[in-house]
C-alpha cells in the first residue's frame, strides 16, 4: 500500500477534491483489504468520516432517508428501523461485530459486491441513491446504480451522499441468505421480499429480488407482476420458479455457491413466501 | 506521506508521526509496544486484533493509524483495574477457554466492548459480539461457557447477594 490521505471536513471539499485518482475511505472494511491483496490500486484516499452531510438517520416524507456513512451498527440501533424489518434483518447478519461497527451503507452500494447485504433489500425497497458532484445533483434508482460485479453508475467526480428508502407501511419485508459459517461470511446467496397488502389477494403487490444469481441484483418485475393482485397456489409458485431459473445466470465459477445451490435457495424462499400469504387453514402441510 | 496523529491509548496521551498507509494494529504493535492485540490475518476475518475504539470494538487491521487521529484507544493492556483482572478474565480463566493464546485478546476485547456497552447482556448477545472471532484450538465450548458465565453474572442483581 503506498498512498496519500486527506480528510475533507465538509461536502464542498470533498467534491472539490474528488476525481478518478481517489478513492474514498467510509468503513476501510474492504478498501483496505482490496488494496494490501493488490486488488485495488490506490493512488490518493479521502476519509469522509468526519463530514457531517454524509451523516444521519431520519424519517423523511414518504421514507427514511439513510447518510452514506452511517454504519450497520448505527443502523441497527436507529428506532426507525423498526419499519423496515428486511433492512434490519440485513443489517443485523452483515459481517461480525467489528465489522458493522464501521462498515457504511454507502460504502456497501459502492463495492456492489453481487452478495452485499444491503442490495436485494434496497432492490425490492425501490431505493433511490442520492449522488453529488461539482457540477449538481442527482437521483437515481438502486436498481440502475449497480452496472456489474464492482461497478456502479457513478462518475470520477460523483460520491454518494445519501440513501433514501421509500417507507412501506403495513408491508411483509423479509431478508434471507445463506452463508458457509453464521458468525462471519459474505452472503453465498441472498433474497429479500417485500409484499404490500400481504393479507389481501386481491390489491396484494408482490415483490423480490435475489443476489449471486447474476452480475447485479435480480429482480424479475414480470414474474412479480404475475403473482400479483391474486390468490396464489402452490403450481404458482412452481411456475414462477421455473420462470426464474430461465433467467438467472448463476456462475459455475462462484467462489460462494454452485447454481444448484442457489437454485434450491431459490425454491425454499418461494415456498417461504407462499406459506406466509396463505391462509393457515389451506397452508401445505410438510408430508410424512 | 506523513501524518501527524494524537490519540490517547489506554488512557496515556500520545502523539505520533504515521504514514498515511500504517495500520493502527501495526502503530499499537511496533511502535507503542503493545503486543496484546495480534496480526491473525491480516484482513478482517479472524478477530485476533479487535480493539476497542471510542468504545466500539473494532479490527485495528483494518483501521489506518490516521483514521485514529482524536480517537480513545483501549486495548487488552489497558482493561484491567488496578490490582485485579476483569470479569471477562476471571471467567476465561475459571472455563479454561484459553489453549495457545494467540487469538484470546480478541475474544476478551470483543466481550469487554459488549459489556462496557450492554452491562445486561444476554448469552446470545454474547455470543452475537463473538460471531467474527476464530480460534483454532479450543474448540469454542469453553468460550461459549465464558458467555454463559458472564450472561448469568450479568443479570443477576447485585443487591440479592446470599447471606449466611
Amino acid at each position: 500500500m503506498n498512498f496519500t490521505y486527506a480528510q475533507p471536513r465538509t461536502l464542498a471539499e470533498l467534491l472539490a477534491q474528488k476525481d478518478a485518482q481517489t478513492h474514498l475511505l467510509a468503513g476501510g472494511t474492504d478498501l483496505l483489504v482490496d488494496t494490501r491483496s493488490g486488488k485495488k490500486s490506490v493512488a490518493r484516499v479521502l476519509d469522509i468520516k468526519a463530514i457531517p452531510e454524509l451523516r444521519g438517520i431520519r424519517a423523511v416524507k414518504g421514507g427514511l432517508q439513510i447518510g452514506a456513512c452511517e454504519t450497520f451498527t448505527h443502523l441497527l440501533r436507529s428506532p426507525h428501523l423498526q419499519k423496515y424489518p428486511a433492512l434490519r434483518e440485513c443489517a443485523s447478519v452483515m459481517g461480525c461485530h467489528e465489522i458493522r461497527n464501521r462498515a457504511t451503507l454507502g460504502g456497501n452500494i459502492c463495492n456492489a459486491s453481487p452478495g452485499s447485504e444491503s442490495s436485494v433489500v434496497l432492490s425490492v425497497h425501490e431505493a433511490q441513491i442520492n449522488i453529488a458532484s461539482r457540477r449538481g445533483t442527482r437521483r437515481v434508482a438502486y436498481d440502475d446504480f449497480t452496472t456489474g460485479v464492482n461497478r456502479t453508475c457513478l462518475e470520477p467526480d460523483e460520491v454518494v451522499v445519501s440513501i433514501f428508502i421509500p417507507s412501506a407501511p403495513r408491508a411483509l419485508g423479509i431478508y434471507r441468505r445463506i452463508t458457509r459459517t453464521a458468525g462471519m461470511d459474505l452472503a453465498c446467496w441472498n433474497g429479500a421480499a417485500l409484499v404490500f397488502s400481504p393479507n389481501t389477494p386481491a390489491k396484494r403487490e408482490i415483490r423480490f429480488a435475489f443476489g449471486t444469481v447474476m452480475s447485479t441484483t435480480y429482480r424479475p418485475r414480470a414474474i412479480e407482476a404475475q403473482l400479483s393482485r391474486r390468490p396464489l397456489t402452490p403450481a404458482d409458485m412452481d411456475a414462477a420458479y421455473e420462470a426464474i431459473c430461465a433467467e438467472i445466470q448463476p456462475r459455475a465459477s462462484s467462489l460462494r455457491a454452485s447454481p444448484d445451490e442457489k437454485r434450491r435457495a431459490i425454491r425454499n424462499f418461494l415456498n417461504e413466501l407462499l406459506a406466509l400469504l396463505t391462509p393457515a387453514p389451506t397452508r401445505r402441510q410438510p408430508t410424512a | 506521506m506523513k501524518h501527524d496523529i494524537q490519540l490517547t491509548v489506554n488512557g496515556i496521551p500520545r502523539n505520533l508521526t504515521v504514514t498515511a498507509d500504517d495500520t493502527l494494529l501495526r502503530v499499537l504493535r511496533e511502535e507503542l509496544h503493545l503486543t496484546g492485540a495480534k496480526k491473525g490475518c491480516g484482513e478482517g476475518e479472524c478477530g485476533a486484533c479487535t480493539i476497542i475504539m471510542n468504545g466500539e470494538a473494532i479490527r485495528a487491521c483494518l483501521v489506518l493509524a490516521v483514521e485514529a487521529n482524536g480517537a480513545d484507544i483501549l486495548t487488552i493492556e489497558g482493561i484491567t483495574p488496578p490490582n485485579g483482572i476483569t470479569r471477562v478474565q476471571q471467567a476465561f480463566i475459571e472455563a479454561d477457554a484459553v489453549q495457545c493464546g494467540f487469538c484470546t485478546p480478541g475474544f476478551v476485547m470483543a466481550l469487554e466492548a459488549e459489556l462496557r456497552r450492554n452491562p445486561r447482556a444476554t448469552a446470545a448477545d454474547l455470543r452475537n459480539a463473538l460471531g467474527g472471532h476464530l480460534c483454532r484450538c479450543t474448540g469454542y465450548e469453553a468460550i461459549l461457557q465464558v458467555t454463559e458465565t458472564l450472561a448469568t453474572s450479568a443479570t443477576r442483581p447485585k443487591n440479592t447477594k446470599k447471606r449466611a
